[in-house]
């Protein structure tokens, strides 16, 4: 406890003592010192006698006081102030449902519980769509080293055609890209090339350097 | 004269009924008891929250469970800084209005009670100013008269001990005594001596250090022995 500068070291064992701020040891030790000081002890019997002087006075007045009628006083004050500023704040219309959460939230013991959800749910929607690609991938949906189409670009491997042959290639669809067999090249330039898939004629438009592109 | 020995020996023999109750022993370890205050006990701070819990989400009987649990308390409290019963009454109840109507702000970083003791200390001590400052001494006449030193003069005829301490009279003289203190030794010594908080809820309540609360009670302690001493 910090040492008040108003009073002398017996003044505040005095009052720590008579308070019961002591701890055993210390208190022991004071009692000792109080066996060879008369003055000292006579100095505690009278703030001891004080207290009890105190607290009598308390008491009688605490035992004239008729509470009756007490609560009921309290709840019809309740009621007589408007709803918006008698009932709790997170209740008022307008504070809404986050005031209650964050009321909720400093006074429940779940609070250590409520952070973790909270961060392992941040954590957990961050990664879960990388599982999720990798794990389509995986399937088979996408082979190991084919292309795909990430934010408008081919990443991971490249289209290698020929003109008038049939081969494996690459087909974007929908921003994927998927193995199809058979697809018939009709012809390939540094600009564009063309395919045709199930019928379908797929334009595969290259960009300037020639190694990228996207279907149209 | 006569009254005052009368009201000297009441006091006395409550001191000694008071440590007998503690077993015995030395004069000085009768003194190293708990002081729980003018109601002899202690609040229970879990029931508090769980009524707090149940009141916030409009639960009104838990609400008036808090009210009776406390209602005496805090009228001792707010008693104990102004300067009679009808407006201590009326102040006790405003604080529960107000406790009420604020109960989201209790964040529970404190027990309920010294949450709720810290809105009686102010609320009080708003009110006092405000009488204060509008120094009313008419007010004061009217409203002091029972417990002026001067007006004090029980019937000692019909004064047994027990009728003594019960007086109506010796609590407001006494009361009065405090009201003249300081605000803040006020607030320490009613806190400490009438409620029985230890320093540390008490500088909660008071926002201070500790050592200024022992301050505060010793320079207190000292104002009231002597306006009291023939009490003592």
């Amino acid at each position: 406890m910090k040492k008040s500068k108003h009073l002398s070291s017996l003044e505040e064992q005095l009052t720590r003592y008579l308070d019961g701020e002591m701890s055993p040891e210390e208190a022991d030790r004071f009692e000792a010192r109080m066996e060879t000081d008369p003055v000292l002890q006579a100095s505690l019997e009278g703030m001891a006698r004080l207290g009890d002087l105190l607290r009598a006075g308390g008491r009688a007045e605490v035992s004239e006081m008729d509470f009756s009628g007490f609560w009921e006083g309290v709840e019809s004050r309740i009621e007589w102030v408007p709803a918006e500023s008698a009932r709790p704040q997170g209740s008022r219309a307008g504070s809404g449902w986050w005031t209650r959460v964050k009321a909720w939230f400093w006074e429940t013991s779940w609070r250590p519980v409520a952070v973790g959800t909270l961060v392992g749910a941040l954590l957990l929607s961050m990664i879960l769509p990388r599982y999720l690609v990798e794990q389509e991938r995986d399937s088979g949906l996408f082979a190991e080293k084919d292309p795909y189409i990430q934010d408008g670009e081919i990443v991971e491997g490249e289209l290698e055609t020929s003109s008038g042959t049939e081969q494996d290639v690459v087909v974007a669809s929908n921003d994927r890209v998927v193995n199809t067999d058979g697809v018939e090249v009709v012809s390939v330039s540094e600009g564009a090339s063309v395919y045709v898939v199930n019928g379908a004629t797929i334009i595969w438009v290259t960009d300037e350097d020639g190694g990228e592109g996207a279907a149209i | 004269m006569i009254t005052r020995t009368i009201v000297r020996i009441a006091m006395n023999k409550l001191s000694s009924v008071s440590s007998d109750s503690t077993g015995g022993g030395s004069r000085a370890k009768r003194r190293r008891r708990r002081v729980t205050g003018v109601h002899g006990g202690r609040p229970s701070p879990d029931r508090d929250l769980h009524l707090v819990e149940r009141a916030r989400r409009g639960d009104r009987n838990a609400f008036r469970q808090l009210v009776l649990a406390y209602q005496e308390r805090i009228f001792v409290v707010v008693r104990g800084m102004v300067r009679n019963q009808e407006d201590a009454r009326d102040i006790a109840q405003e604080v529960f209005i107000k406790a009420y109507a604020s109960l989201d702000s209790f964040r529970g970083q404190s027990s309920f009670y010294t949450w709720l003791y810290r809105i009686a200390v102010n609320m009080a001590i708003d009110f006092r100013r405000k009488m204060d400052r509008k120094q009313e001494s008419e007010y004061d006449d009217r409203r002091e008269a029972d417990g002026a030193e001067g007006a004090f003069v029980p019937d000692a005829t019909r004064l047994s001990p027990e009728r003594a301490l019960k007086d109506k009279e010796l609590g407001r003289h006494i009361m009065a005594a405090v009201a003249r203190l300081p605000e803040e030794q006020r607030t320490a010594i009613v806190l400490r001596e009438l409620e029985g908080l230890s320093y540390k809820e008490i500088a909660e309540v008071m926002k201070c250090s500790q050592g200024t609360v022992m301050s505060r009670l010793f320079y207190g302690r000292k104002k009231l022995q002597e306006s009291l001493k023939d009490f003592l």
